[in-house]
């Protein structure tokens, strides 16, 4: 059964999965660790409010996902997917 | 320009010769009574998220371990408006900060990361594949012609299963590393499959002389476990440094 077990694990082994595991373990701790003095940490992504950026990747992302959905439905495919908010061509 | 904080030692804590922070500025101590910050003025366009960020943070820490100091990590990120900022923020919190480092004084934080089963990994990020039969032993059911209701609850549980599953699976190896390492650690902290989905990742706070000794039993693991294990350290121990009892 042991063996079994082997067969269902990722290749470790492979170097740039070690180098990928040690990056995420670093950065974790660097942004997510380690001794907070002021109560607040400020981090941004180019000069740009790190909240504000999360918030727009989600607006976007959700927007990019309902014109997708709009598009195949609109082409009469069958959707497997989870429901979506009713589009405005419904009906 | 706004002050970098790196990290706090105990005072007195000279300035770190020659070593060059995330913005190539020189690191330097700031004495805040008993305690001696490392700090770097850099500008504020600096400070963005990155693993070069991570990266030169860091090497900060590990120059204060070359030096043989435990340096307690801050986390990236905090700035202050000038020196007399920061100092006044460590004074206020001196008492804490003084414990911790005592919690952490000649001691390095070693990480060992390992990987769940793939099938737990993948199935919690794909869609809820088509499932015929019954739930709960009662309602026949076909996914494929069920309703979005159906579809949903099916994914809530398959999810959980593979929670579930991930929680088991950490928790056997957990014992297996506790029972090689024994008291060697001095503290351990745990993550489970969250951040990390797919991860159990466990770092131990050990005596700096004791690193080739947990490398030892850390190999004595069964070979199930050691091929998907991967170490990383010594580090600076970020994962205890925490202010508070």
């Amino acid at each position: 059964m042991a063996s079994d077990r082997r067969d269902a694990l990722p290749p470790l082994d492979d170097v740039d999965e070690s180098e990928h595991v040690v990056l995420s373990d670093l950065l974790n701790k660097v942004f997510d660790k380690g001794v907070v003095i002021t109560g607040s940490v400020t981090i941004g992504i180019a000069d740009i409010d790190l909240v504000r950026v999360s918030l727009d990747l989600v607006l976007s992302s959700a927007e990019g996902d309902m014109q997708r959905r709009r598009g195949r439905l609109d082409q009469g495919e069958p959707s497997g997917d989870p429901p979506v908010l009713p589009s405005g061509r419904a009906g | 320009m706004a002050i970098h904080l790196y990290c706090l030692l105990a005072a007195p804590a000279e300035s770190p010769e020659g070593l060059r922070g995330l913005a190539g500025e020189s690191v330097r101590a700031l004495a805040a009574g008993r305690v001696s910050a490392w700090v770097g003025t850099v500008p504020p366009g600096s400070g963005e998220r990155s693993a070069d960020l991570a990266r030169r943070h860091d090497a900060v820490m590990r120059a204060a371990l070359a030096l043989g100091k435990t340096p307690l990590p801050a986390r990236a990120g905090q700035r202050f408006a000038d020196d007399s900022a920061c100092i006044v923020e460590i004074s206020r919190r001196e008492d804490e900060i003084l414990e911790a480092l005592a919690r952490v004084e000649g001691c390095v934080e070693m990480t060992l990361a390992f990987a769940l089963p793939v099938e737990a990994r993948d199935a919690g990020t794909s869609p809820p594949a088509p499932v015929s039969g019954r739930i709960s032993g009662s309602v026949p059911v076909s996914a494929r012609g069920a309703g979005s209701g159906r579809r949903y609850l099916e994914g809530l549980r398959q999810r959980l299963e593979v929670e579930r599953s991930r929680q088991a699976e950490s928790a056997a190896v957990a014992v297996q590393v506790a029972t090689v390492l024994q008291d060697l650690p001095v503290r351990e902290t745990r993550t489970g499959t969250e951040p990390t989905p797919g991860r159990l990742v466990i770092s131990h706070l050990i005596l700096r002389e004791s690193e080739v000794r947990y490398r030892s039993l850390v190999g004595s693991l069964p070979a199930a476990e050691r091929s998907r294990l991967v170490i990383a350290g010594p580090s600076a121990p970020y994962s205890f440094a925490t202010l508070g009892p």
